[in-house]
């Protein structure tokens, strides 16, 4: 209860903000803009994300390839590269002041015919860094899909191919829009990315309506209608969840019939992979570090932020899954609070920053002495939670899923109260899906930007805000370390979730 | 399981503890010195600017601390913390912002001999608020294949037929540019100043897009023949460390148009004292520090900025692209002017 | 066996928004016995069997254990400070405790050597010794069953709730099962209540059976009791086939399509219910037609039909020809009960 309410202050905090204080002036037809870009992205990001992410899952899944085994798990890694630093990667790399491009020009006489500066450059680049989430979830899914079900469309007649069509993927649906949900929100809530790739987005108009207008009722208005298209998508990922639970019913798990790939298809399956891989991760790190070794960074302040960074997102990690799991515990008897407790995640992180002054306000002029360091952290350690309840909640509310109505009755007719059953039952059933949650949480606050810009201590900055810093100076050479520094850091965390993923149907890893 | 997480879970907390305990302990050492300390939010995020408060320390005792952040968001931030902001001193690299920190009544008027002196009338607001200590220009980069000087030696130039498409310039997102537009409605009126802006839509080589840095190696790339920057970025390319940059810097050269004859458009990097200035004297005296010769000299050196004051030689590698005539015009006039400019470009359909 | 009821329900009421599951139930349970409660799916035992272990409050009457209240008007005793085991249908193990770490869960105040002894001996007495260190997912279903029953026997309750225990199990497994189960508790001092809605386990199983329906409690007694003496047909019914056939009470009297029984009924229209066992095939009697007959193993089963009144019949020979017959009542097991 206490875990909802504040989770929903930053959100009450821009409902409030929305409606007090002067508006800007700001055009019409320019707000119009703005949300057909907002949306086009968003189209554009889900679209190329479903695609491929579905694509490389039935892959991996239900083929085997030369280098399958690494793909599996190697293709959820672009998970760990911050959307911002791919934005800076691919900006700068496809400049058409670049030395790539140039080289093209004058020596293969022609151009690229494609801007990384625009939506669809835009939308190559977040699919880049957000085609992760639907892979991992149709990976799953396809993982737990009843075999059953596929061999009844082979007999009724259809190609593996059309099997595939016909019943994987409608099956699957459900893990479809799940994943596709959360890259779209991804992609409203960003921050860095689509500022620096100059594509003016309704987080433009939150940025422009406060710091040239310096009117927050407007920029909190601008999140409005993303709060509103948030709520939508989460309630999309719930039922794709609800799907979900009654697909995990299937009594006995038999070996699912996988097709070996040889001569052109096999080489076109790797073509593929290795392609999603090198565009996701490898050659954004590679340009990164290839332009980094011009410079010789800061490495005592670098390793300063990463410990920072480390730190937080230990610690911001290990409380909002202890707030989700407080809520997934107590949402039985308030589901409302909980989705509403979710809708930080899809809010553009500027309007968020706004947001999360208010209850950050409170603080300050209601506990004396309270701008000092700890209560600094505290603050950003709970507006990382407010920010990523979502991220963390789905995981544990499916792991409590698994915790019957029943067992938590059993437990309390053996003895045990409400407590001692969720620390003893329900706690230790979920714990496989507490750690899922708490690293994506980790891996989400390494990358986190607008929360930690504004609520920050004295003289304590993160990765991100290095990396954002050094972007907001065009020194992208100098960007591309702490970049890469996020990656190493949140790489082992990545690896981790996804071979437990393999590891759910028995015999698959 | 259980004991597992719970173990991973203190030991979180533990390291968190610890490295607040550490930095709470170096923070009361420095305040237990006889000099103290100041808080310093700032708006410019240079690595430069870390050797200059470095500097201050050591000359004068007093530790800085420093929250970066932009502007509005540092200015959101003071006011969220109310009586209790720790805030002295906030800093900012355009004027405009300086003025939407003034219009939220953030700051105090410091009356400091040494400031008067050291800065011009022009780059301090009227009341004495804030103060800009360095100066950037925000002028032209032109390819000298193409491109005589004296094409782009006005800011009318810019937007005649010359330069139809041809020209690369960034977003009306940017605050330089705003402040750029608002000298020319506070110089021009907001008619002319209009007639300019759709000049410049007309002569956009294409849709606004990257940074300064950007726009200049366009230029370089041949997709324009004239690209608006600020003076700064050009200076850093022409001296940095990526190859490629000098080169482009070769070709690409610099021009500094003038506006009615007297002078390019420059805009400030400034501080202010909060209004409840806890270290409020050792906010002025770094605020003096910065505007001092020694500070307005290392800044210029370290961040390609010019110095604020005219009797303070700009120096090397600076030097070489500071031989210009600054418009008078008060930093304060235009800095009123970004909203109106804003609202202007977006007529003109300057994305 | 003392007949002092350590559990008393008295007037239980309880409704879901406008469904009335449970209306005016009063029943007891004595500590050594089992009770079986029987009815149809719906009728309002399963609310009740969460009544009775606190998991809901009772919005009416009084639940109480050896005279201390635990759900009344005036407050509500969690199910963890009752004294009361339960089994669920699903067993619920907990899927990450093994066998013996299941069994030993509700007694984790015990000291350890003491709660290794007392589960090892719940293993043994219900023979999963060997399935000790087992994880709940390998066992099969029976086995399952019997975790789940030593585990709320651990705690040594007054009180064992069992709701229907054996409905996940079928065949062999069910019948090998539930004499296991039985040879259990039969060295328990706990009230056992087992919820079921198979006539023939209850009867089997139960030392007392209660009878419901729509939310009621019908009857309550022994098995032979309330298979032999009905309150009503409703209640008749609940424990097997019955047929009812039209009946008129003259002088004591009782004139029925299948033969006259004597009655101490006022006189007037009554209904005659009858077991299939108490209409047999006869040489002479009421004359009838045998409109169809089955062959159900080692018996017949034989609708016959007279005056438009069916009833059904077990025949131990064989079937006999489909036409014209004979038969007679056992006056024993038939009821007759007044009105129409």
């Amino acid at each position: 209860m206490l875990a909802a309410i504040a989770a929903a202050l930053p959100l009450a905090g821009i409902v409030a903000a929305a409606f007090s204080g002067a508006t800007a002036d700001i055009a019409a037809a320019d707000v119009g803009r703005y949300a057909l870009t907002s949306a086009g992205l968003a189209l554009l990001v889900g679209v190329i994300t479903a695609i491929a992410g579905t694509l490389a899952a039935w892959l991996v899944v239900m083929h085997r390839f030369p280098g399958r085994d690494i793909f599996a798990w190697a293709l959820a890694l672009p998970l760990a590269a911050p959307a911002f630093a791919l934005a800076y990667a691919y900006g700068d790399l496809f400049d058409v002041a670049g030395g790539l491009r140039i080289w093209m020009r004058g020596t293969l006489g022609f151009d690229m015919p494609f801007e990384m500066r625009t939506i669809s450059g835009a939308a190559f680049v977040l699919s880049c860094a957000f085609y992760p989430y639907v892979y991992l979830a149709m990976r799953a899914a396809f993982l737990n899909q009843s075999v059953t079900a596929l061999e009844a469309a082979r007999t009724l007649g259809c190609s593996q191919r059309r099997a595939f069509l016909r019943a994987a993927l409608p099956l699957a649906r459900p893990a479809l829009a799940a994943g596709a949900a959360l890259a779209i929100m991804e992609t409203l809530a960003d921050y860095g990315a689509v500022q620096f790739l100059s594509v003016q987005t309704l987080t433009t108009g939150v940025v422009r309506a406060w710091s040239v207008y310096g009117s927050t009722a407007s920029a909190a208005q601008f999140a409005l209608p993303l709060l509103g298209a948030a709520a939508l998508l989460l309630w999309i990922e719930r039922a794709g969840r609800r799907g979900r639970g009654y697909e995990a019913n299937r009594a006995r798990w038999r070996e699912l019939p996988v097709t070996r790939l040889t001569g052109v298809k096999a080489v076109l399956a790797v073509t593929f992979c290795l392609l999603l891989l090198t565009l996701g991760l490898l050659l954004p790190c590679f340009w990164l570090a290839w332009n980094g070794l011009n410079v010789s960074p800061d490495w005592v302040r670098l390793f300063d932020a990463a410990e920072h960074s480390l730190i937080l997102s230990v610690a911001g990690a290990a409380i909002t899954v202890a707030l989700a799991t407080a809520l997934a515990l107590g949402a039985a008897k308030l589901p409302l609070a909980a989705r509403v407790a979710s809708l930080g995640y899809a809010t553009p992180g500027a309007v968020m920053a706004i947001g999360l002054l208010a209850p950050a306000a409170l603080i300050w002029r209601i506990v004396p002495g309270a701008t000092g360091f700890a209560v600094a952290i505290g603050l950003l350690l709970y507006a990382y939670a407010a920010r990523l309840m979502a991220a963390a909640l789905e995981p544990v509310d499916a792991g409590l899923a698994k915790v019957t109505p029943n067992m938590i009755w059993a437990s309390r007719s053996l003895g045990r109260g409400p407590v001692s059953t969720a620390w003893h039952v329900q706690l230790p059933i979920a714990r496989g899906a507490l750690l899922t949650a708490g690293l994506l949480v980790f891996i989400d606050i390494l990358k986190e930007l607008p929360a930690t810009l504004i609520l920050r201590p004295f003289n304590f900055d993160t990765l991100a805000v290095i990396a954002s810093n050094y972007a907001l100076d065009e020194r992208l050479e100098q960007a591309g370390w702490p970049s890469l520094l996020i990656i190493a850091l949140a790489l082992p965390a990545v690896i981790w979730l996804t071979r437990k993923i393999a590891r759910s149907r028995p015999g698959a890893a | 399981m259980n004991r597992r997480s719970l173990l991973g879970l203190a030991a979180g907390i533990a390291m968190l503890a610890a490295c607040g305990a550490q930095t709470n302990q170096s923070a009361e050492g420095g305040a237990g010195g006889a000099a103290g300390e100041v808080n310093l939010y700032s708006a410019r995020h240079y690595d430069g600017d870390k050797e200059v408060l470095a500097k201050f320390t050591e000359e004068t005792g007093i530790r800085v601390n420093v929250i970066e952040g932009r502007p509005d968001e540092l200015v959101a931030r003071i006011q969220s913390e109310g009586e209790a902001s720790p805030a002295d001193l906030f800093v900012a690299a355009d004027a405009g912002a300086m003025w939407r920190a003034q219009q939220a009544n953030l700051f105090q008027p410091t009356q400091s001999e040494a400031l008067n002196t050291a800065i011009p009338a022009q780059y301090r607001d009227p009341e004495n608020r804030w103060f800009g200590f360095v100066r950037r220009a925000r002028i032209v980069a032109y390819d000298s294949a193409k491109v005589r000087p004296e094409e782009v030696d006005t800011y009318e130039k810019l937007a005649s037929p010359r330069f139809r498409g041809k020209l690369c310039v960034r977003s009306s997102d940017s605050v330089y540019n705003l402040s750029l537009l608002g000298a020319l409605i506070e110089a021009w009126g907001p008619q002319r100043a209009e007639e300019w802006a759709r000049g410049i839509v007309a002569n956009m080589a294409r849709p606004p897009e990257g940074g300064d840095r950007d726009q200049i190696r366009a230029v370089g790339a041949g997709v324009c023949e004239v690209a608006i920057t600020n003076s700064y970025y050009y200076i850093r390319m022409a001296n940095g460390d990526n190859a490629d940059d000098r080169a482009v810097t070769e070709r690409v050269k610099l021009a500094f148009p003038s506006l009615d004859g007297q002078g390019a458009h420059v805009n400030v990097a400034a501080g202010g004292v909060m209004a409840r200035a806890p270290h409020r004297d050792n906010a002025v005296r770094l605020l003096e520090f910065l505007a001092s010769a020694d500070g307005q000299t290392r800044i210029s050196r370290l961040n390609n900025e010019y110095p604020a004051s005219p009797n303070v030689p700009a120096p090397d590698p600076v030097a070489a692209h500071a031989n210009f005539t600054a418009h008078p015009m008060p930093v304060a006039a235009f800095a009123a002017r970004q909203p109106e400019a804003q609202s202007l470009m977006s007529r003109v359909g300057w994305r | 066996m003392s007949d002092a009821p350590i559990l008393t329900i008295a007037h239980a009421g309880k409704s879901y928004s406008r469904h009335v599951a449970l209306d005016d139930v009063s029943l007891a349970l004595a500590p050594g016995r089992i009770t079986c409660l029987l009815g149809p799916s719906g009728c309002g035992k399963s609310t009740l069997l969460r009544l009775i272990a606190g998991l809901e409050p009772a919005d009416a009457g009084e639940i109480a254990m050896a005279g201390a209240l635990l759900s009344s008007a005036a407050g509500h005793v969690p199910p963890e400070q009752r004294d009361i085991g339960l089994v669920f249908q699903d067993f619920a193990l907990f899927p990450h405790l093994d066998v013996t770490a299941n069994v030993g869960f509700g007694i984790a105040h015990l000291a350890r050597a003491e709660r290794a002894e007392r589960v090892a001996a719940l293993l043994e007495r219900f023979r999963l010794s060997h399935r000790a260190k087992a994880w709940p997912h390998t066992l099969s279903g029976g086995e399952q069953q019997r975790v789940a029953i030593a585990r709320a026997l651990a705690r040594d309750p007054a009180v064992l709730l069992l709701d229907e225990p054996f409905s996940g199990l079928d065949g062999d497994l069910r019948a090998e099962v539930r004499r296991q189960v039985l040879d259990g508790l039969a060295e328990t001092r706990a009230a056992v209540l087992i919820v079921t809605h198979d006539p023939e386990e209850a009867m089997l199983m139960a030392d007392a059976l209660a009878l419901m329906r729509d939310g009621r409690v019908l009857q309550a007694g022994t098995p032979a009791e309330c298979y032999a003496r009905p309150v009503s047909i409703e209640a008749a019914r609940l424990l097997g086939q019955v047929s009812v056939v039209p009946a008129v009470v003259r002088g004591g009297v009782a004139e029925t399509p299948f033969g006259s029984l004597p009655a101490d009924l006022p006189d007037g229209a009554a209904r005659l219910m009858l077991r299939p066992e108490a209409l047999a095939l006869a040489e002479a009697g009421a004359p009838v037609t045998v409109t169809a007959a089955r062959l159900g193993g080692g018996f017949s089963e034989i609708i016959v039909e007279a005056e438009g009144a069916t009833a059904s019949l077990r025949h131990a020979g064989g079937a006999p020809p489909i036409g014209r017959g004979f038969v007679r009542i056992d006056p024993a097991r038939a009821r007759l009960f007044a009105g129409s």
